[in-house]
């Protein structure tokens, strides 16, 4: 009776533990059939904006809206976020260096975190927000609304005329924002070190100047290329792709972001493994 | 009288979303300087159909002839040629909006031919003046319009380029009957000046009688019925009659509730 039991339960919680493990397979196979058809999409889609890229006539007007928009009004945020960092770089820095007295040390650490990490990732992650989040809502409205359809309709390439313009603007307006957001980051650690932890302007500068290399600001701007590449195109791929509805246009803006932010992280340890092993 | 040629023929048409059923075996021919008005319930693919034979929504199987001519899945150069025989007005009149009015309706035009901006906008006022519109509404941007004058912005937009074959997707949903008239005989009027074989979508049985001179009825995936305008009301089909009289018994709430 008793063994009867056990037996009975032991079987029924294999049985269980099977269903659960049935399950736990099942959805990792959905994920990874999800994961291979959004790959394959947007592989689709890139190559798509390159069929277009090597066909002219070029919608040059779009082109110059983008690159104000994504390059010029994004200056005040990129600029903000990168005042405050190169200032709060300097203090930090200073707390750990004066324990050892390194002081010396804080302007090469602001430029170099500056120009190598800090400049292009959290450019990255502030126009992710900006300008993905708007280039998916904008998009995915056009796509809810049947403009997208409408400009099949009229002879024009949706591809070519809404996602090409973003895109190389992306790719060439980040590089730009990046090395302006260099400068007012070393200015604002500038800043601290003279009026806050009383550095001499001259020995700032000089210090900054010292160990930096062409290469420091040049793999950041690397960076900052392919970061503009992956905002735009997340916010391109969403927007285009967005279900029927408003709700289809929030979690177009949503996903964007999200997915422009991690990718963001995920290319910026790729490149800097590759960039530092050279 | 010479025989009127098949302009668009569908044969078997079949769209499925995921698991539903949108468009099955659907055949239908469309003849040449013939005014088709399909009508049906809510969500029961019109729009859809117009968008597959468009190639806007890539159907799953079938074939569709213009002209005699296969163009089912056509890409690249082939397919942007056979888009321009047609023009069509979307449901929600689909302007751009961060272009004024005349942009909007040059649009296309301007894609094609090399124009001035003079040039352009000449025509393009032109056209807004032949929709009723005066020369101001030009120069406004779409939001700044009324729901009425937005869909005689892409009644412009879509007769400027003289398409051969226009669409119209619900011309009439969401105006008051007196812009509905006034839009119902613009579709008239514009097609009668092109020489346009036109299609038009609506549920509007009063639009129907103005504007068509054939009907189809579609439900179920399929055209249940299709004919002359004036046989519609001796149809002998449960469903047209259904649908004409807006009765709530009948066999399409059947096929619903199953
Ligand atoms: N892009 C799409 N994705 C999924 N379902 C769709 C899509 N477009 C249309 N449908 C579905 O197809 C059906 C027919 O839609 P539609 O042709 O717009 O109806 P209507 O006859 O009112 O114009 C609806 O049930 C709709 O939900
Ligand atoms: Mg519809």
């Amino acid at each position: 009776m008793s063994r009867t039991l056990f037996n009975l339960k032991r079987g029924s919680s294999l049985t269980d533990f099977l269903t659960l493990m049935l399950h736990f397979i099942a959805s990792i196979g959905r994920l990874t059939l999800l994961f291979l058809e959004t790959t394959g999409k947007l592989g689709i889609f890139v190559g798509n904006i390159f069929r277009q890229l090597v066909s002219p006539p070029y919608p040059w007007s779009q082109l110059w809206r983008q690159v104000i928009e994504i390059g010029y009004l994004s200056l005040p945020v990129v600029g903000l976020t990168a005042l405050f960092s190169g200032m709060v770089l300097a203090l930090q820095s200073y707390t750990g260096f004066s324990r050892f007295s390194a002081e010396g040390a804080i302007a090469t650490v602001v430029v170099l975190s500056m120009t190598r990490e800090l400049g292009p990732v959290l450019a990255g992650l502030m126009v992710a927000g900006r300008i993905g989040a708007s280039i998916a809502a904008e998009i995915a409205t056009m796509r809810v609304t049947e403009q997208i359809d409408a400009l099949t309709m009229l002879s024009t390439n949706p591809v070519k005329y809404l996602v090409l313009p973003r895109v190389i603007a992306g790719i060439t307006m980040l590089p730009v924002l990046v090395l302006i957001a260099d400068i007012i980051g070393v200015f604002g650690g500038y800043l601290v070190s003279t009026l806050k932890l009383g550095f001499s302007q001259g020995t700032y500068l000089t210090q900054t100047l010292k160990h930096l290399k062409a290469d420091d600001v040049i793999s950041g701007l690397i960076k900052a290329s392919a970061f503009g590449f992956i905002i735009t195109l997340m916010g391109c791929y969403t927007g285009f792709h967005a279900k029927r509805g408003a709700q289809g246009v929030g979690s177009a803006t949503t996903n964007a972001v999200v997915a422009g932010s991690i990718l963001i992280l995920i290319c910026n340890y790729i490149l800097t493994s590759l960039l530092f092993d050279k | 009288m010479a025989k009127p040629k098949v302009k668009i023929a569908l044969k078997n048409i079949s769209k499925s979303f995921g698991k539903k059923t949108v468009l099955d075996k659907l055949s239908l021919d469309i003849m040449e300087g013939d005014s088709l008005v399909i009508m049906g319930g809510s969500g029961t693919g019109k729009s859809v159909l117009l968008k597959c034979i468009l190639g806007l929504v890539k159907a799953d199987h079938g074939s569709i002839k213009l002209n005699g001519d296969e163009c089912f899945n056509l890409r690249g150069k082939s397919y942007e040629k056979f888009l321009t025989h047609f023009s069509m007005l979307f449901q929600g009149s689909a302007l751009f909006d961060s272009i004024t009015v005349w942009e909007n309706v040059v649009f296309g035009l301007r894609q094609t031919k090399q124009m001035t901006n003079a040039e352009a906008q000449e025509i393009a006022i032109e056209t807004i003046g032949s929709v009723g519109l005066n020369k101001e509404v030009a120069f406004s941007y779409p939001a700044e319009l009324s729901g009425g004058m937005q869909r005689r912005v892409a009644i412009a937009r879509a007769i400027v380029t003289k398409p051969e074959i226009i669409f119209f997707d619900e011309p009439t949903a969401g105006l008051d009957p007196i812009i509905s008239n006034v839009i119902n005989e613009m579709i008239v009027d514009c097609s009668k000046k092109l020489g346009a074989t036109s299609v038009t979508i609506t549920h509007d049985i009063n639009s129907a009688r103005k504007i068509a001179k054939n009907v189809a009825m579609i439900h179920g995936g399929k055209i249940i019925w299709a004919g002359p305008i004036e046989q519609m009301d001796k149809s002998g089909n449960d469903y047209v009659e259904q649908f004409i009289h807006g009765q709530t018994k009948g066999p399409i709430e059947l096929q619903i509730k199953g």
